[in-house]
């Protein structure tokens, strides 16, 4: 599922975008890269959701200003002295769940995107090195 | 037998140790109602071994004898109780005490007269009853109630005083006239027999149970003083049922039983599993203990993905064309892994993607080799040929990669 949804994105994006710089065409990829492992994680686990809202967020908010960072805000500060404080940051939407929830979310976290990067690594060594 | 029992019972009044502990005890049993109900049937048979051999064979003895009202009646005439005060003692509180019996005493008998009889003799009950499960840690509570009811048992009165202090501190009721030193002392006591008793069973369940028990008496006891009362009852009541719930959840020894350590306890054991998850998926990370240290490497692990992610994604936004092939060989690789795994379920083998596969290869060999307009139809019709039970995302990707290699060509050459 996953490879699929990356691929159509991604041949999208080579498609829709032949003329900007490669910097954009790398976010939007990177983008599509999250957008297809949330996609593909489903509703169930909440860093997914969270992914798919920061998206969704950040397409309409595109449409109506300007962009906005990418970076996930915290809703409302961590705890102070915790030691997942690092942890929450990276994990989109750690910032909302307790520490126990937080650890697994990081396991299926962790799960998706070395399958994410996987199959991003088997792509670049398919295409080969004569890209062009 | 009898005799001397009750003769020991009668002489010492507060300062029997015996008699104090088995009060304690037998109050710390009797409302661990469903608990004991379920574990008493095991502890029974160890716990006569423990706690006074003679006095258990003499209640044993008694238990038969009290189907029959008759004789067990007669035999503590002596006593100074008049049968017909004790049957109408007994009646008046036998509404409250079956009622109070049958929700803890499920299988036991909860009979009339073996009530009464219990509850007449309540130092016999005392004495008996830190030998004795549920029945005799009922006919307690009905002693406990005789209390109130009836003042004529004035030689047991001072043996009262302390048991309702202990069945109150316990839980045991409504009586709540314990004070917290009585309360320590008893939680003192109780753990006495609880540690004779752990320490002479070599019963392990029966030790754990009993630990469990006397352990949560005890800092119920000792936590009752810090916490409000009311509150340390609820907990205690709400500890019950979640120890029920997790059975396999045990209060250790020397560790806090109240609801909210045994719920930290079950978090912190969920916390530990979610730790070992994660040392399993992070490579390198099986020889590092501790959970800062752990902490500070998964951490680093997410960065360093979230790193790739950006750095591959930059490669691809280089590495743009000549995905068509690529696609195709990738999309079934990836395919087969994932359908090989989840659709297995579906008894859809690779075997049949194959000459699919295939066909839908050459339509894409053909679109990309002349490059004409009429081929992607082709392609179109092979793609549309495929099973229904191929995903349409796939059909959607091959078309794109079809578009994309048409309008790449133009492009490249």
């Amino acid at each position: 599922m996953l490879a699929f949804r990356f691929l159509r994105a991604l041949t999208l994006v080579h498609r829709t975008t032949p003329n900007s710089s490669n910097a954009a065409r790398s976010r939007r990829i990177q983008r599509a890269a999250f957008a297809s492992m949330a996609y593909s994680a489903g509703p169930r686990r909440a860093w997914s959701r969270a992914l798919l809202c920061r998206f969704h967020f950040h397409r309409a908010r595109r449409r109506c200003a300007g962009r906005s960072r990418t970076a996930g805000v915290p809703r409302r500060p961590s705890t102070t002295g915790s030691p997942a404080d690092g942890l929450r940051r990276l994990v989109p939407g750690g910032t909302e769940m307790d520490y126990c929830s937080l650890l697994e979310e990081t396991a299926d976290y962790i799960r998706c995107l070395s399958k994410q990067v996987k199959l991003m690594q088997s792509i670049v060594d398919s295409v080969g090195p004569g890209g062009r | 037998m009898d005799m001397n029992e009750r003769d020991e019972c009668s002489s010492e009044k507060n300062e029997n140790h015996l008699n104090y502990h088995n009060a304690g005890f037998s109050s710390g049993w009797q409302f661990r109602n469903p608990s004991v109900g379920i574990v008493a049937g095991d502890q029974r048979g160890s716990m006569e071994e423990s706690f006074n051999p003679s006095l258990w064979k003499l209640c044993e003895s008694d238990m038969p004898a009290i189907a029959k009202p008759v004789p067990a009646t007669s035999r503590f005439d002596d006593d100074g109780w008049t049968p017909p005060d004790s049957s109408s003692r007994g009646g008046s509180f036998l509404p409250g005490g079956p009622a109070i019996l049958s929700p803890t005493l499920s299988h036991f008998p909860a009979d009339s007269a073996f009530i009464k009889r219990a509850a007449r003799f309540s130092c016999f009950n005392a004495a008996s009853l830190g030998g004795m499960a549920t029945p005799f840690g009922a006919s307690h509570l009905a002693g406990a109630q005789i209390h109130n009811i009836d003042i004529n048992m004035a030689k047991d009165a001072s043996l009262h005083d302390v048991d309702p202090g202990e069945a109150a501190d316990l839980g045991g009721g409504g009586h709540e006239t314990a004070d917290s030193s009585s309360k320590d002392l008893a939680a003192k006591k109780r753990r006495r027999p609880a540690e004779e008793l752990e320490v002479e069973q070599g019963d392990p369940q029966m030790a754990a149970a009993a630990k469990r028990e006397s352990v949560d008496t005890d800092h119920k006891a000792e936590q009752s003083s810090s916490t409000a009362k009311p509150n340390g009852k609820h907990a205690k009541d709400a500890s019950d049922a979640p120890k029920e719930d997790y059975i396999h959840v045990r209060a250790r020894r020397g560790q806090a039983t109240n609801s909210h350590s045994l719920a930290e306890r079950v978090r912190r054991e969920k916390i530990s599993q979610r730790m070992k998850l994660l040392q399993e998926l992070v490579p390198g990370c099986s020889k590092v203990t501790g959970k800062a240290v752990m902490l500070d490497e998964i951490i680093n692990y997410v960065q360093s993905l979230q790193q790739q992610v950006e750095f591959l994604s930059m490669k691809l936004a280089a590495v743009n064309p000549r995905l068509d092939f690529n696609i195709e060989s990738l999309l079934s690789k990836d395919f087969l892994q994932s359908h090989g795994g989840t659709s297995s379920a579906i008894g859809f083998s690779p075997d049949v993607v194959h000459p699919q596969m295939h066909l839908s290869q050459q339509g894409l060999v053909q679109a990309e080799i002349s490059g004409n307009l009429n081929h992607p139809n082709a392609f179109r019709r092979a793609v549309n040929s495929m099973p229904n039970a191929w995903d349409e995302q796939l059909q959607n990707v091959m078309q794109m990669a079809a578009f994309s290699s048409n309008s790449q060509q133009p492009r490249t050459q």
